[in-house]
């Protein structure tokens, strides 16, 4: 009965993570236990945040997920399927990924238009067909549009020649077109000059709005954690250490939540 | 004079062909390959097998191409399936097709004997002019495929894998496939040209591919300082007029009084000098490329 309520639970998650562990050298003295036993789950739609410290395990937490590293132990599950299980290509589909680099998360040898192609093309094979469709670039063109930054205007240059921001706008949507199920954000904002960086957030939360794409964004600033998603998780030595949703979000002071920062490490007698 | 001019013209667009394969990997993979000095002698061997037994020309030159694939083809595996990387893979299947051409030939060279190829029907003794419209035909045929092959959903993935493997794969790009196809790809331009210049010299040689890379380079490089564009369809176009302008340099330096030894010595000449002026920047990438694999 239990077992069955709990597989129940899991299914009404969209994305769980189960006791999941990841040791870097394990039995060597160089030994990091970069999550420890970490576990929680979202619902489908959600927008996380998640907040921690250097080495709290947050990157580490989005190597699992996308698949470039594999942890010690525990498993993580989309809709009910272990990630683990899947071929890597599809995987690709599924989950997609803005980097902090602007340069990480783009082709910048190519123009916009044949870089949101490939994304189009994302999860089939590519065959001789005109890469670039006309019917593709006119809903590329509808979308940039939308944004109100005139980067429709810019369809046909190369991404090389594009901004900082520009280029994680242009990552942001290479991430969603594909539509994928859950979107990762690794501090795409972190290399952005702050006025960027906030229009380079508000065209995030348009889109995450717009395609209702679940979403887990790490970032260093607790202005943007607060301000940004429904859920917030603050990450602390491998483990949760503070998880707040909506409502209790908005209450919220930045000054409360460094003080959290701040007793969380003491309480682990660093700093 | 004239002659001279001619002479270099056809051999500039018969190199040409050869470029254009080295900008599909140079270029567009960011992959060094150094196949090319053999698989443009075993397109050259293979065309010249195929002729004395009969077959003929038009059908030889695929051969060529087939071959070049093939050569290409090996370098692949050794980087994608054995991990092996990029410049040893090429300086390994060089040195194993080095032993194939060998074999192929039975010998180091063949001759053609007068026994006819495609190339026979246009060379007229006096006269250049039908087999440089033949030349410009394939030359420009071959361009304007690299043209396509580049804007098509496939091409997209292959510039992607040599923009940024990483990022490639993270859009779901099987990058060992678009090495293999494109090394493939190069490397049968690469014999196919091997196998026109056999039959327009008469003979194939087990050392008439020594230094085609370093040609290659120098050809591509004197093409891309004509533009400062960075447009496929301008960058084929000037790659050609590089190799004819290549072939228009040596031959005034051997005009001049050098020795044909000498070659070897202008040819880097011209690769450095182009690096200079060309502007570090625009060939960084090759710089980072010899020294990084």
């Amino acid at each position: 009965m239990e077992a069955e309520i709990n597989f129940y639970l899991m299914k009404s998650n969209f994305l769980t993570i189960k006791n999941l562990t990841k040791i870097y050298d394990v039995g060597s003295p160089s030994e990091v236990v970069a999550l420890n036993n970490f576990s929680f789950s979202i619902k489908k739609g959600d927008f996380v945040t998640i907040v921690g410290s250097n080495a709290a395990g947050k990157t580490t937490l989005f190597n699992l997920i996308n698949g470039s590293d594999s942890p010690t132990s525990g498993e993580i599950l989309l809709e009910g399927e272990p990630l683990s299980e899947l071929p890597e290509f599809k995987r690709a589909k599924l989950i997609s990924c803005v980097r902090q680099n602007p340069n990480d998360s783009v082709i910048v040898s190519m123009t916009l238009a044949e870089n949101l192609s490939l994304a189009k093309i994302n999860g089939r094979s590519a065959n001789l067909d005109k890469g670039v469709k006309k019917e593709w670039k006119k809903e590329f063109k509808k979308i940039l549009k939308s944004f109100g930054l005139g980067l429709e205007k810019r369809l046909d240059d190369k991404v090389s020649s594009f901004s900082g921001g520009q280029k994680q706008i242009a990552a942001l949507l290479m991430a969603t077109i594909s539509k994928p199920k859950l979107l990762l954000l690794d501090e795409h904002t972190a290399a952005l000059d702050p006025n960027v960086s906030k229009m380079v957030l508000r065209i995030t939360d348009q889109i995450v709005k717009e395609e209702k794409v679940t979403t887990l964004m790490i970032t260093h600033n607790i202005r943007q954690a607060i301000e940004h998603g429904n859920l917030l998780i603050l990450l602390e030595k491998g483990r949760i250490g503070f998880k707040v949703g909506d409502s209790q979000k908005r209450s919220l002071n930045i000054i409360e939540i460094e003080n959290l920062l701040e007793n969380g490490l003491a309480k682990f007698g660093k700093f | 004079m004239d002659s001279l001019l001619f002479t270099s013209v056809e051999l500039g667009l018969l190199y040409a062909i050869v470029v254009l394969g080295v900008f599909l990997t140079f270029r567009i993979l960011n992959f060094p390959d150094l196949t090319v000095d053999s698989s443009f002698v075993l397109g050259a061997a293979a065309t010249a097998i195929f002729i004395r037994n009969g077959v003929p020309g038009i059908l030889s030159i695929f051969v060529g191409f087939i071959a070049g694939f093939l050569g290409g083809s090996l370098t692949a595996i050794l980087h994608t399936k054995l991990g092996i990387g990029k410049i040893l893979s090429g300086i390994l299947s060089m040195s194993i097709l080095y032993t194939v051409n060998l074999r192929l030939m039975h010998g180091p060279n063949v001759s053609l004997l007068n026994q006819p190829g495609i190339i026979e029907i246009f060379k007229v003794p006096t006269n250049h002019f039908y087999l440089i419209l033949f030349l410009i035909t394939v030359v420009l045929i071959i361009k304007f495929l690299i043209d396509w092959f580049l804007q098509t959903e496939f091409g997209l993935w292959f510039r992607a894998t040599g923009n940024n493997e990483v990022t490639a794969q993270s859009f779901s790009i099987n990058t060992k496939l678009t090495k293999f196809i494109g090394i493939g790809l190069s490397n049968g331009l690469v014999g196919f040209a091997g196998g026109l210049i056999t039959q327009y010299q008469g003979f194939s040689d087990i050392n008439m591919g020594v230094g085609t890379v370093i040609l290659s380079l120098a050809a591509l490089m004197l093409g891309e300082a004509l533009t400062s564009k960075n447009k496929i369809p301008i960058l084929t176009f000037v790659i050609v007029i590089g190799a004819i302008l290549y072939q228009l340099i040596v031959n005034i330096a051997l005009q001049l009084g050098l020795a044909g030894s000498d070659l070897k010595f202008i040819t880097a000449l011209i690769v450095i000098i182009s690096l200079l002026i060309g502007g570090r920047n625009k060939f960084l990438s090759y710089e980072k490329q010899l020294f990084n694999n």
